[in-house]
């Protein structure tokens, strides 16, 4: 064997390419930009052809284009729900640099809320005049604390509206009471009132604050944006690689939002599309409808509550036991009524069995620690823990590196070996058991 | 060549969400990690697309990345370049057309033939991927051994003696033998 490379190491060192010319410079940075920019386009959508990402974006456009609106609803609002939903739906279609910036403003945006709620300014829901009566009330509570006093009036079955009011003295708040409320004579709310005086400033949960949300519209949002979550899913079958990885984290970080749903909660997801100019998706629940519509760039949200009969009759009537949720999505109707007792025609899309694990059971380190062997194997990635035990034997990257991550978290290992990648995404997606606390 | 001043404010500014300074620094540095790329990837096009990969994670994951010194920016690329190539190479096909090295440059001086080079450059591309890396570093990048063997992660001696094989393995494949 000759052991002199002289002569293909020369021909070795004369290997060259044509350098990158400036026309392919540009070609490659216009991708790189179309790409960076898809996140972004809130605004114009003529790049877009495909009706599978119209209605991607007429969901993102429309989440989007709520912020406004959502921004400043509070806990209460129908339309809380949905601002809790875009925040996620924002960061996390951001770039990575600008999450945190993302994050910090909407940090800052529940504080305000927060605050808002506990002002009692005039946005938290009044009940309605009927739902205050005389018969109906059972108790009112002034606590004078010494910045500012606290006014409860509990009414009907355990609802509670507390406002807060100057009135230091039992008579002015008789009197505030009664101006607020004037069904209610001086001398009930005399017999009624329970007057106590504070040495100290109030706190937030002196004013009760979490019993404002109704537990109506807590359901009535959570379910609409389930369905936006399914309707994501179903979405992303049609999109490239890359854009359902976006709508897979998407869809991850909404169930990751959603608290507990209600069993056997069915709704109603409709799109219209006439033409390119306008879209609307319904979302609709047993509680009530979350309309997003489209028009001409305008983008508007409304809630509204529907006759509760008129629309489980409709379920019972055209509930399809078939959950392909494709065939719902793409329901395409040329009416705009809003009249939803002709709407046989929507699929009624039975939810997606609520991810109870995933939003129910979190573990700690010290839980995830335990099961470090590979008999008994968890791990973490990026916040969710997971049981890959039976993965290990499995994996195609050889069962080393997933055995290696028993009772540890793999979260770099993970982004930085399968970071971007669709199916080791869902792979582990499916080996999810909770969250880390 | 750009003053490290020059590409360390365009880095953080870039990572402030700058988009123009983005576009700077990729025109500043995309013709050199297309350099890096072009030799591992089968053809310009392909070559191309981990080029568009690579500066799109470059992009996301910039606020990860600590500025200290220009070498450190250049290795942050080529990692994400790498990890791109090893990614794209699976989809590959080992064998490379001729057609795909349409863009290897015609090397002047009478005695070389172009023709020959080619051939060089199929039988490199067939190769195993470390004998194909240890000779892309040692002729087509020209670094030293000591260099190479601290990249890959070799003694200097043991890296000579895979160097050597290497080329024995590129011979019997172009049947030099």
């Amino acid at each position: 064997m000759n052991n002199n490379h002289q002569d293909i190491e020369k021909a070795l060192s004369e290997i060259s390419f044509r350098t990158l010319s400036n026309e392919e410079q540009a070609r490659v940075l216009s991708s790189i930009v179309a790409v960076q920019k898809k996140p972004l386009l809130f605004n114009s959508n003529k790049n877009f052809m495909y009706k599978s990402i119209i209605i991607a974006l007429v969901l993102a456009v429309g989440l989007g284009g709520t912020v406004a609106l959502a921004d400043n609803s509070v806990p209460g609002d129908p339309l809380f729900g949905i601002d809790r939903a875009v925040e996620n739906l924002r960061l996390s279609l951001a770039s990575s640099e600008k999450k945190n910036e993302l994050r910090i403003s909407f940090a800052g945006e529940r504080v305000k809320e927060i605050e808002r709620i506990t002002t009692s300014s005039p946005s938290m829901s009044r009940p309605a005049a009927t739902d205050v009566t005389e018969s109906t009330v059972t108790r009112i509570e002034a606590d004078v604390f010494t910045n500012e006093t606290v006014i409860k009036i509990e009414y009907g079955t355990n609802k509670k509206f507390v406002f807060t009011s100057n009135a230091k003295t039992r008579v002015l708040v008789v009197e505030d009471v009664n101006k607020n409320f004037t069904v209610l004579s001086k001398a009930f709310i005399e017999t009624k009132l329970d007057f106590k005086a504070e040495d100290r400033s109030s706190r937030a949960d002196d004013r009760d604050s979490s019993s404002d949300i109704s537990s109506e519209d807590k359901i009535r949002v959570t379910t609409g944006i389930n369905a936006a979550i399914s309707l994501l899913n179903s979405v992303s079958a049609s999109l490239d690689a890359n854009s359902s990885i976006r709508l897979k984290a998407i869809t991850d970080e909404l169930n990751r939002y959603l608290g507990t749903l209600p069993p056997n909660s069915t709704v109603d997801v409709r799109i219209d599309s006439d033409d390119d100019d306008e879209s609307r998706i319904d979302l609709r629940t047993v509680d009530g409808r979350i309309r997003i519509e489209m028009k001409d760039g305008e983008i508007k949200i409304k809630t509204k509550d529907d006759d509760k009969s008129s629309v489980s009759s409709n379920n019972n009537g055209s509930r399809d036991d078939d959950d392909d949720d494709d065939e719902g999505d793409d329901d395409s109707r040329g009416s705009r009524d809003d009249d939803n007792d002709d709407d046989n025609g929507g699929a009624i899309i039975p939810l997606p069995p609520v991810p109870a694990p995933i939003t129910t059971t979190s573990y700690t380190m010290t839980d995830v620690k335990l099961h470090n062997v590979q008999s008994n194997c968890w791990t973490t990635v990026n916040g969710s823990v997971y049981d890959v035990t039976s993965w290990i034997s499995q994996h195609p990257g050889g069962s080393a590196a997933i055995a290696s991550m028993c009772g540890v978290d793999a979260s770099s290992a993970f982004n930085g070996q399968h970071g971007g990648q669709s199916r080791p995404v869902s792979e582990l997606a499916s080996f999810k058991i909770g969250v880390l606390k | 060549m750009e003053t490290t001043l020059e590409l360390q404010s365009l880095v953080s500014s870039a990572q402030a969400g700058d988009e123009e300074s983005f576009r700077v620094l990729y025109s500043m540095l995309s013709p050199r990690v297309f350099r890096f790329i072009r030799p591992r990837a089968k053809s310009r096009e392909d070559a191309l697309d981990v080029l568009q990969e690579t500066f799109i994670d470059f992009w996301k994951g910039m606020s990860r990345f600590s500025y200290q010194g220009d070498s450190s920016l250049d290795a942050f690329l080529y990692r994400i370049a790498s990890r791109k190539l090893s990614r794209v190479f699976r989809l590959w096909k080992r064998e490379v057309s001729l057609e795909s090295l349409g863009d290897v440059a015609d090397v002047e001086g009478q005695e070389s033939d172009h023709g020959a080079v080619l051939d060089v450059v199929k039988a490199l591309q067939s190769l195993k991927s470390v004998d194909k890396e240890i000779l892309i570093l040692r002729h087509i990048e020209g670094q030293s051994f000591s260099n190479i063997a601290t990249l890959l992660g070799h003694t200097e001696n043991a890296l000579k003696v895979r160097h050597h094989r290497a080329l024995s393995r590129l011979k019997q494949t172009l049947h030099y033998e």
